[in-house]
């Protein structure tokens, strides 16, 4: 019942992703309005899934995905990388690999001149191993550094189906602080 | 002697170059004290005045960016990280700034440096000298003799807990040392008891009764923690002064009766037998003078230097810079140099 009453908030959360223009205006929106540098130069979210897959004329599926996501800073408030991973559904395991990229769109109000989060946007294309070809991104909320939640939506181009999914992830490696600072040695020119 | 005190702030020392600069090209050379002693931001500030080097000072404090200084990090930090922040950019500018050329010439100078900073082990306020001093009750000495423990006591002395992380200063794996502030803000003991005579004092907070923290009613708890961090950390503040000033006093009114009794036709051998007959507390301690200058308004708003002075913006730290030099300007008048007159006590 739950997880009923969860897919049914997915599908109409993400009903605006169904049209690709408005996704796209709603980003550059965005982008214009608060669109800020991500903090960090390189992150790797492991993230955990799951939702539906809808197709005309066939039962909605389950589908829980497990993903790594290795992200580069681009410069400003773009990242990009490449998605990896498997899913689960239909009794089925697949794997799913693709380039993503990401957008920082809002930055979340600071506390004791700290960060406390982001929201950004992602596109990724994603190849499965059973012949999928997913095109499509989500909106995430990164939490402190700590967290990612996500709602996504994906079209498989090849065996035409809508993926909605609802998503969380940690953060596997990020620059860590050093608890001490190293001096550079001595320029004694 | 006369020493130079400056108190720490963050992005909010560039009001304490403004007074410097008054001074340097009003009052006396920047080179030309006995002591320097400072705290976090003001640690960063006396190695360069101790060489004079008010243009340098200016160039830094006008153009230093947030990137500079930290690699600003999530509130997350918090449960996973040892600060907030991180301090490495920091050392890194102290290291193109303080070259082995000038902190050669800091170590080598006969003129007495103390840099604060809080022990994570002890609790303790010690202060980095490059000279050897005497310890006190109120605090330890630790005598630095190398160009690297030089710029990593000023990396220590700025390092606000919590939000940058602590420093083995020695690298010996030992003690850790963080911001001063946290014991004493603006480091007055240290100079008083290396026998200064007159004392500037720059602080970056206004005067109790000036100070506005807030115009609304608070609702949230982060604010109230704030409050209380910024009212612990005032309070450090407003005591680093009280026994200076109170020493002033005791020698000024000492020097009155001494005075008064010579007038009145006691001899001078009954006078110096009377006043050595008991020994004095204030002996070793000959202050008669501190100018003390602080901004009249707070600079923590956004409007200047942000929560902690952590917010390094080149136009903001000009504007606080011209407040200090004009704060310099109405506190001294327009002396010759060496001629300190007006607002002192």
């Amino acid at each position: 019942m739950l997880i009923n009453l969860n897919l049914n908030f997915l599908v109409s959360s993400c009903c605006f992703m169904k049209n690709p223009l408005l996704f796209l205006g709603l980003i550059i929106l965005c982008y214009r309005v608060t669109g800020q540098d991500f903090t960090e130069k390189k992150v790797i979210p492991l993230e955990f899934s799951q939702g539906l897959i809808s197709a005309p004329g066939s039962p909605e599926l389950y589908v829980g995905q497990i993903t790594v996501s290795p992200q580069f800073r681009l410069g400003g408030p773009l990242r990009a990388g490449i998605t990896a991973g498997g899913f689960y559904t239909a009794r089925r395991l697949s794997g799913l690999a693709g380039p993503r990229i990401a957008l920082k769109v809002v930055q979340l109000p600071k506390l004791f001149t700290a960060e406390t989060g982001n929201l950004h946007v992602s596109a990724d294309y994603l190849f499965g191993t059973g012949g999928q070809q997913l095109l499509g991104g989500g909106i995430h909320a990164d939490i402190a550094e700590l967290l990612i939640l996500s709602l996504s939506y994906r079209r498989d181009l090849h065996t035409p189906a809508n993926w909605f999914q609802f998503g969380i992830a940690y953060h596997l490696s990020r620059a860590k602080i050093p608890t001490d600072i190293r001096s550079n040695p001595v320029d004694i020119r | 002697m006369k020493a130079l005190v400056i108190g720490g702030g963050g992005s909010k020392g560039a009001f304490a170059v403004g007074v410097l600069k008054f001074i340097h090209q009003r009052v006396q050379p920047l080179g030309s004290f006995d002591i320097y002693s400072g705290t976090s931001t003001g640690s960063l500030i006396v190695p360069l005045a101790l060489l004079g080097e008010i243009d340098m000072l200016e160039q830094i404090y006008t153009s230093t960016r947030n990137e500079d200084i930290l690699n600003k990090r999530s509130i997350g930090r918090l449960l996973t990280d040892i600060s907030i922040h991180d301090a490495t950019p920091l050392l890194r500018f102290i290291e193109r700034e303080i070259t082995p050329a000038r902190a050669a010439r800091i170590m080598a100078s006969p003129k007495r440096l103390y840099l604060s900073g809080v022990s994570l082990q002890t609790q303790d306020l010690v202060h980095f000298a490059t000279k050897p001093t005497p310890a006190t009750d109120a605090y330890r000495i630790r005598t630095i003799s190398t160009i690297q423990q030089l710029q990593r006591a000023m990396l220590a002395s700025s390092c606000q807990p919590i939000y940058m992380q602590p420093v083995d200063v020695f690298s010996d794996g030992r003690e850790q040392f963080c911001d001063g502030g946290v014991r004493e803000n603006t480091p007055l003991q240290v100079a008083v008891d290396a026998g200064a005579t007159e004392i500037i004092a720059i602080s970056m907070g206004p005067k109790l009764g000036q100070n506005v923290f807030s115009t609304s009613l608070f609702s949230k708890a982060t604010a109230i923690l704030g409050f209380t961090i910024d009212t612990f950390s005032t309070d450090v503040g407003q005591n680093d002064y009280r026994l200076p000033d109170f020493i002033v006093e005791v020698n000024q009114y000492l020097a009155a009766v001494k005075t008064q009794l010579l007038r009145s036709g006691v001899s001078p051998a009954v006078v110096e037998t009377g006043f050595s007959a008991a020994t004095s507390p204030v002996k070793h301690m000959p202050l008669v003078k501190i100018d003390e200058l602080r901004p009249d308004i707070n600079l923590g708003t956004d409007e200047f230097g942000g929560d902690g002075g952590l917010n390094f913006d080149p136009v903001k730290m000009k504007r606080m810079l011209d407040l200090g030099f004009e704060k310099a300007k109405q506190h001294f008048g327009n002396p010759g140099r060496g001629n300190l007159i007006a607002g002192s006590r």
